[in-house]
């Protein structure tokens, strides 16, 4: 009988690693094969002749996707590079979750929903059409909605999820108009290139319209300061492993729909609009770092609190991303890698404090140094990551970010300064609280991390540090 | 032979005795099911029924009123079209009644005579709407297809029952005295009731206010723009197998009815009736977004959902200066996608238990993941997210919709687009809605709901099966047009 039940858990132990190896093997093949995007073609030109009254459909294709779709390889670096980062943050939730120790309930839907937005990730990065890349932007939403509703752990869940739903969808509604106005322009295509070199011949008033949509749909999901109130529920709602990938990659989706955006659109309009912009910008991100670091000091709950760290980091992607610089762009890259081992990693702490206590008030916890050593030292290290310490890579991202900043002008980089110090102060005083103190009994709830645990959260710091000290793994590709 | 044979297949395509042709065939394969019905087996016996109402339906319209016409000129403006409609129309209709006899037999036991009687004139009705030649046909199946659904309705003989019954009856007289009027108004204008002289019509006045009529009271029937009102209720009272009837059946001889009003030339991108039709279809779908919002009740849910979808169809429609192909492939994905949502409603909740309630369905257990997969699937299916099949064609119907009238982003169809959009949004609350409390809530503790409720997979997979070949089959039907 004992036999019987090893072998169950081996079984259960590896299906979700083979699994999660094969969505592996499906991103290095659409890596390496770009060509796959090209089985749209046929769709698209379909649809095409739907709205044109086109009898023969592939007669429809020279209005836009004929000349777009055939060059579909399209090698973006920073997608690449977040997809990399999906692959690597799956591969460690499959090795960290035992579906018997950790107590999965409907352990098939979990590998389900989990496959399902690895796979429209993945297609999300590394498309380069507008077009997939919206709809699958949406749709990973489905997924992620059963994931906090279904593995969430308190009744708020039913709220959360239904704010991670419908702020997006709410927000994204001009985007979806600009998409069925592609469907009928012939300038427009939905390559990302095409689309952004033909934009400035046409008129002003589309422009403007095109650049107000794409920042309402992308501000919800990275998110700035209005529109944020969805990401502490939703995070703090969600499982471990759920908050993990919404931390790690879902915000993501909203920096790199800026990046293609903004980084493009620079290019294309005149330097006055330019300011306009960039001072719009400026000041919606610097409010989400300054709101989103003093909130923390209120806060009683140990999962918000992350969740309102990794707002305050996002606003230093757009702040980069904003500055139409060489340095800064890659340095809000590299904040947006480094950003998704961090917080992948705190949430990885706090929720492994959670499963073992069932709390969530940082008034519960005291001292934990004392009962668990190890989990003190590793939740240091990622501590240590997020105020952006240097020899980790986001010192590195930040420090670009200001660079770039301060090669506009030198005055733009006086607040976010403040920003990043009180980003640290806020976060080592949240970890006094925990750590340190006198002790308590509840948290002798709390057992020590087992070997697995440790090596999981190891192989999330090991690359931050090796980005830290050696960058150039990811510059020189630039 | 062989002229007899050529005289068929034109007959098919573009004659008006296509009906006539169709249903000889028919009666043929009537004679085979009487040999069966020597044996004494049920349902052939049944067939045999269907076919005696078809044969009945056919040869009035054959015999009767082809020499009765009005007007000698016949109508010639739709051909071609007007055949695949009648197909199409013929295809669904006979799909649904079989699908109907054959899953459902058994709710039928109960005053059955009489329900198959009443469907049987209703099918008559909607095939002679379809086959209409002049304007007095058209009402003549309008009404046909209207007092039996008004006697199934009030079958219940509950209050709510006969309450809706009164109601359905009032808005359905209501919408064909409408009709009755643009006839009226018609008859002013040109002293003639055909196709032609109604769609063919320059007098700017009376003409455009009888198209308005005319729109107006098909708006009625269908239930869109601000006369849904008897939609929702009407759907709460009646049994689960004339819920379906209605709610998909009985909409595409009306939907038929606007691809008519389309035909006409007062209907043009800046005129007058353009207008008064979008404005009053926009302001359907917000109040209907804004009643969605407080609904708890599942078929109440489908019936506002069903204004807003249709509503976005017909402005697609209409806006894009009658793009057919949109119409058809939205409306009838939208039918389908919204069948399956019905039929797994009716196999999970039979009549014995009326859970109607979005509370009270939770009676999944964990081990079903099949049905929960399956019935998820088809609420997403239906709600039109982005990489659902509807999703592209709600976007073809959105763009359009923005291109009104000119060439570039017009600011006005902007703004209908994402009044729509706004009220799309309410609907996809409401499934999500729907998608919570299946998949999350905790069984309630009344004895009525643990009980088991048996699910036919295969019933379920060979209706998803027959209903996606249709749709493709309809799919490229459709883009034979133009």
């Amino acid at each position: 009988m004992k036999i019987i039940k090893s072998q169950f858990r081996l079984a259960d132990r590896f299906t979700p690693l083979l699994v999660m190896t094969f969505g592996v093997a499906v991103f290095f093949f659409t890596a390496t094969q770009f060509d796959i995007f090209k089985s749209f073609q046929f769709f698209f030109s379909m649809l095409q002749g739907v709205a044109f009254k086109e009898t023969n459909f592939l007669a429809a294709m020279p209005y836009n996707f004929q000349a777009i779709l055939v060059n579909s390889p399209y090698y973006n670096l920073s997608g690449l590079m977040i997809s990399i980062l999906t692959s690597y943050l799956y591969f460690v939730i499959a090795l960290y979750y035992n579906p018997i120790r950790n107590n999965i309930v409907n352990f098939q839907l979990f590998v389900f929903f989990i496959v399902i937005s690895e796979i429209s990730l993945y297609f999300t990065f590394l498309t380069s059409n507008f077009f997939i890349f919206y709809s699958l932007f949406e749709f990973i939403l489905v997924p992620f909605y059963f994931i906090v509703l279904l593995w969430g752990s308190r009744p708020n869940k039913v709220s959360a999820s239904f704010r991670l739903v419908f702020f997006t969808l709410a927000f994204s509604l001009p985007l979806t108009t600009l998409m069925a106005f592609n469907l009928y322009n012939s300038y427009f295509s939905f390559n990302f290139e095409i689309l952004f070199s033909t934009l400035s011949t046409n008129a002003l008033s589309l422009q403007i319209f095109f650049y107000f949509s794409c920042f309402m749909a992308f501000a919800v999901k990275i998110p700035l300061f209005p529109a944020h109130v969805w990401l502490p529920e939703a995070h703090g709602e969600a499982p471990t492993f759920g908050s993990v990938l919404l931390a790690g990659i879902l915000l993501k989706l909203g920096g790199y729909g800026f990046y293609q955006v903004f980084y493009e659109f620079a290019n294309v309009i005149s330097n006055m609009q330019i300011v306009n912009m960039f001072s719009t910008v400026y000041v919606v991100s610097l409010l989400t770092i300054f709101y989103s670091n003093i909130i923390v000091f209120n806060q009683l709950d140990i999962k918000k609190t992350i969740a309102y760290y990794s707002i305050g980091h996002m606003g230093f992607v757009t702040l980069g991303l904003i500055s139409n610089n060489q340095e800064a762009i890659i340095g809000s890259i590299i904040i947006m890698l480094s950003h998704g081992l961090s917080a992948a990693g705190l949430f990885f702490c706090v929720g492994y404090i959670y499963e073992q206590s069932h709390s969530r008030s940082i008034i519960a916890f005291r001292a934990l140094a004392t009962t668990t050593p190890y989990l003190a030292i590793t939740f240091f290290l990622f501590v240590c990551a997020n105020i952006s310490f240097p020899g980790t890579s986001n010192f590195i991202g930040e420090q670009m970010v200001l660079i770039g900043l301060g090669k506009i002008s030198p005055e733009f980089t006086f607040l976010p300064i403040i920003g990043v110090l009180l980003n640290g102060f806020s976060t080592f005083l949240f970890y006094a609280r925990i750590i340190f103190g006198e002790f308590k009994t509840s948290t002798t709830f709390v057992r020590d991390l087992n070997s697995t645990q440790i090596f999981c959260f190891f192989a999330i710091f090991i690359p931050l540090a090796f980005m830290g000290f050696y960058p150039e793994i990811i510059i020189k590709y630039f | 032979m062989i002229n007899l044979l050529y005289d068929f297949l034109y007959y098919m395509a573009f004659g008006q005795k296509f009906e006539f042709y169709f249903f000889v065939m028919f009666s043929i394969f009537m004679m085979i099911i009487r040999i069966f019905q020597l044996v004494s087996l049920p349902i052939v016996a049944e067939l045999y029924n269907l076919a005696f109402f078809v044969m009945v339906s056919s040869s009035l319209n054959a015999i009767i009123f082809k020499n009765f016409s009005i007007s000698a000129s016949s109508s010639n403006i739709f051909t071609y079209e007007v055949a695949v409609l009648k197909l199409i129309t013929i295809l669904f209709w006979f799909f649904l009644y079989f699908f109907i006899r054959f899953f459902y037999f058994e709710e039928f036991f109960e005053k059955s005579e009489f329900k198959l009687f009443s469907l049987d004139i209703a099918l008559c009705g909607a095939l002679y709407f379809v086959s209409a030649n002049n304007l007095l046909e058209m009402f003549l199946g309008l009404e046909l297809l209207a007092f039996p659904t008004y006697t199934l309705i009030g079958l219940e003989k509950t209050k709510a029952a006969t309450e809706s019954a009164l109601k359905y009856f009032i808005y359905s007289v209501y919408g064909s005295l409408l009709l009755i009027l643009s006839f009226i108004i018609l008859f002013i204008a040109t002293g003639q009731v055909s196709f032609t002289e109604f769609l063919m019509t320059t007098n700017p006045y009376l003409g455009e206010i009888a198209i308005i009529l005319f729109c107006t009271a098909f708006m009625v029937k269908l239930g869109v723009g601000p006369f849904y009102h008897w939609a929702p209720p009407v759907y709460q009272s009646v049994s689960s197998t004339i819920f379906i009837f209605m709610s998909t059946v009985s909409k595409i001889p009306v939907l038929v009815g606007f691809i008519y009003a389309a035909q006409s030339t007062l209907l043009t991108s800046n005129s007058w009736a353009m207008y008064y039709v979008s404005s009053l279809l926009i302001i359907g779908a917000l109040m209907a977004a804004k009643d969605l919002l407080s609904e708890n009740n599942l078929r109440r849910i489908l019936a506002y959902t069903s204004t807003i979808n249709f509503t976005i169809g017909l402005l697609g429609y209409f806006l894009s200066l009658f793009n057919i192909k949109v119409f058809l492939i939205y409306t009838s994905l939208y039918l389908v996608s919204n069948l399956a949502v019905y039929i797994w409603h009716l196999s999970l909740n039979s009549d014995r238990f009326q859970k109607e309630e979005i509370s009270s369905i939770n009676e999944f257990k964990k081990e079903n993941y099949f049905s929960i997969f399956i019935l998820n699937a088809s609420l997403v299916m239906n709600s039109g997210l982005p990489p659902v099949t509807i999703f592209f064609f709600k976007l073809i119907a959105i763009g359009s919709i923005s291109f009104w009238s000119t060439t570039g982003l017009n600011v006005l169809g902007l703004f209908i687009s994402i009044f729509i959009l706004i009220s799309s949004l309410s609907s996809y609350n409401a499934y999500f809605k729907i998608i919570k409390s299946i998949s999350y809530r905790k069984p309630v503790d009344t004895p009525n709901m643990h009980e088991e409720v048996e699910t036919d997979s295969f019933k379920i997979f060979s209706f998803a099966i027959s209903t996606t070949m249709l749709s493709i089959y309809i799919f490229f039907i459709a883009l034979h047009f133009n």
